[in-house]
């Protein structure tokens, strides 16, 4: 068992017969950053909550670093750096003295601490708040810190439970671009996310998951390169005209066409790179200026939905 | 920077101590402590203040002036004690919300709940010692000796403060909010239990030895000298029919061992049910 999280059919389920996870099966690679995809209410936090011994297993197995979760929390989870939810931190401890806190549960010493805390401080840009007690933070700040927690002891794994989950736009980037920083490193991260711009922006890997079960599991670029349905956006300097858009609709690929103003409209099309370029052009010969033509909306977002609603 | 591999995690015992450390720092931080302690001096102060100053002179015996001072209120310091260091414990991780920090630690669910159920039991080791200690001092100071039954008193005061914790623990870990658990544990030894003791035991002529308050009131009778005994009084009332009334007195014996039997039953029942206990919402 090589991989540093298997999930073996594992199952959860709540009260009143309630079946969040269900059967769940899937091998994290090493070294890959795994966005953990689904609607809410799919079962990703529950999963993730199972996987970090929040919540019990009703049935299945679920491994991290080759140690069973449920019999093992202790060595599980010995080389695994979480974020779940958004923690709440001890509003009377300071950044750093909480890593010292979660460091010394994890055996390392306060010259250890001390040294590695002021690296991941750094890496989530909290150094200068790093002797201010945590009460009045902001869920911005908090959930940086709860990313230096989680990477305090050089973990191998790291969890990650819809890590920009409320926060605010600038939050965000904040956020991802510490995510993107991680990618550098060694680590083994698996991130749930709602948001499907943020797992095609930082993720390597993607697992689609609703009703509890697993849709699709692959490359980013794999899942994407399975996408020929896309959403192009176009504006133009001249203005829409009719005998020119009846045209367009007949073009080969045009599933639907939406007139937005009378400078800019959407095409659903379906095709290749090829096909793409090829209405670009015959655009042009209809007589438009074309200012921009971009693809709107994320081509992981077609194929999201397309399997959201065939599983439903 | 490096990443590296699994490193050695620390016993179930280091990490005890660490989960110990850290709880203690919060109840300094927080003033939690500092203002019990300062209220235990403050009222040992005005105790051996007040009663000569209106001219009323200390006891000789030291047995009377430690207690003297302590009587009136040992009790209801420790049910303080324990709502302020026990009650919110467990239940403060789930409402706040601090749980999803601590708990996905390789970190056993045992090894939080000993760890935080030995900064409590330090905290009220060390407020009843002081509010003991001061006075047993004080007495040595005006009648020269200490006197056993002091602390034999202090011995049963810890007891009761440790297993008043244990049943603040076991509230603690049932309950799902911390104002919920405050008052409950709050109400249970200062109102709850003494009222079903005078009900059970008083009025009922059953003598209520699974009480907690009940086997309590041993702190107190210790002092008396010879150690009272139970009583039953039965009063004609005017018009026919007898009013009777019965003043049960603890045993020394049997409250150790009550008081032994409420630490080790609820600190299991507490710890079964936190271990099992999900952090859902």
């Amino acid at each position: 068992m090589d991989d540093p999280i298997v999930l073996e059919s594992l199952t959860k389920d709540y009260s009143k017969g309630f079946r969040a996870v269900d059967n769940l099966n899937l091998r994290i690679k090493q070294n890959s950053f795994v966005g953990f995809l689904g609607p809410n209410g799919a079962g990703k936090t529950t999963t993730i909550k199972m996987l970090t011994n929040l919540l019990t297993v009703t049935s299945g197995k679920a491994y991290m670093n080759g140690v069973d979760v449920v019999h093992d929390p202790k060595q599980a989870l010995g080389a695994v750096g979480a974020v779940v939810e958004t923690p709440e931190f001890y509003p009377y401890l300071t950044p750093m003295e909480t890593l010292e806190y979660m460091g010394a549960l994890r055996g390392m010493s306060k010259p250890e601490v001390a040294a590695r805390g002021k690296e991941v401080l750094e890496l989530v840009k909290m150094t200068e708040w790093a002797t201010t007690r945590i009460g009045k933070f902001s869920k911005g700040m908090k959930q940086r810190v709860a990313l230096a927690q989680a990477l305090i002891h050089e973990p191998t794994v790291i969890i990650l439970d819809e890590p920009t989950s409320g926060l605010d736009p600038r939050g965000m980037v904040e956020v991802r671009d510490v995510l993107k920083d991680l990618r550098k490193h060694d680590y083994t991260i698996f991130m749930s996310s709602h948001l499907l711009n943020e797992v095609q922006e930082v993720c390597t890997d993607v697992a689609l998951i609703d009703h509890g079960k697993l849709l699709a599991y692959d490359k980013v670029d794999a899942l994407l390169a399975k996408v020929d349905h896309k959403r192009l956006e176009i504006r133009i300097a001249n203005k829409v005209f009719g005998e020119a858009m009846d045209k367009l609709r007949a073009f080969e690929g045009v599933t639907e066409l939406n007139i937005i103003s009378e400078n800019q409209f959407f095409i659903d099309f379906k095709g290749n790179d090829e096909g793409q370029a090829e209405l670009l052009l015959k655009l042009q010969g209809l007589g438009y200026k074309i200012v921009s033509f971009k693809e709107s909306g994320m081509a992981l977002e077609n194929l999201y939905m397309s399997l959201i609603k065939s599983s439903r | 920077m490096a990443v590296t591999s699994t490193r050695e995690l620390p016993s179930d015992l280091q990490q005890i101590v660490t989960v110990t450390r850290y709880d203690i720092f919060k109840h300094l931080r927080s003033r939690r402590l500092i203002g019990l302690l300062i209220i235990e001096v403050v009222l040992i102060v005005l105790l051996l203040i007040v009663p000569p100053a209106v001219g009323n002179p200390y006891p000789k015996d030291p047995a009377q002036f430690v207690s003297s001072i302590t009587s009136t209120f040992t009790s209801i310091l420790i049910v303080i004690a324990v709502t302020m260091f026990a009650a919110d414990s467990i239940s403060s991780e789930y409402q706040n919300r601090t749980g999803y920090l601590l708990f996905p630690n390789p970190v056993k669910k045992e090894v939080i709940y000993l760890g935080k159920f030995l900064s409590t039991f330090l905290i009220a080791v060390l407020a009843v010692t002081i509010w003991y200690w001061i006075p047993i001092l004080a007495g040595l100071a005006v009648t020269g000796s200490i006197s056993s039954l002091a602390i034999e008193s202090y011995g049963l005061a810890l007891l009761y403060a440790i297993a008043a914790s244990s049943l603040g623990y076991l509230i603690s870990s049932v309950m799902k909010g911390s104002i919920g658990a405050i008052v409950l544990t709050f109400f249970l030894l200062f109102m709850i239990l003494p009222i079903s003791d005078v009900l059970v035991g008083n009025i009922g002529g059953i003598e209520p030895s699974y009480s907690l308050t009940y086997q309590a009131g041993t702190i107190d009778y210790i002092f008396q000298t010879p150690y009272p005994h139970s009583e039953t009084t039965v009063t004609p009332i005017p018009g026919g029919g007898n009013l009777t009334f019965h003043n049960f007195i603890p045993q020394v014996g049997t409250a150790i061992g009550v008081m032994i039997g409420y630490i080790i039953v609820a600190n299991i029942i507490a710890m079964v049910i936190f271990k099992r206990r999900e952090m859902v919402g």
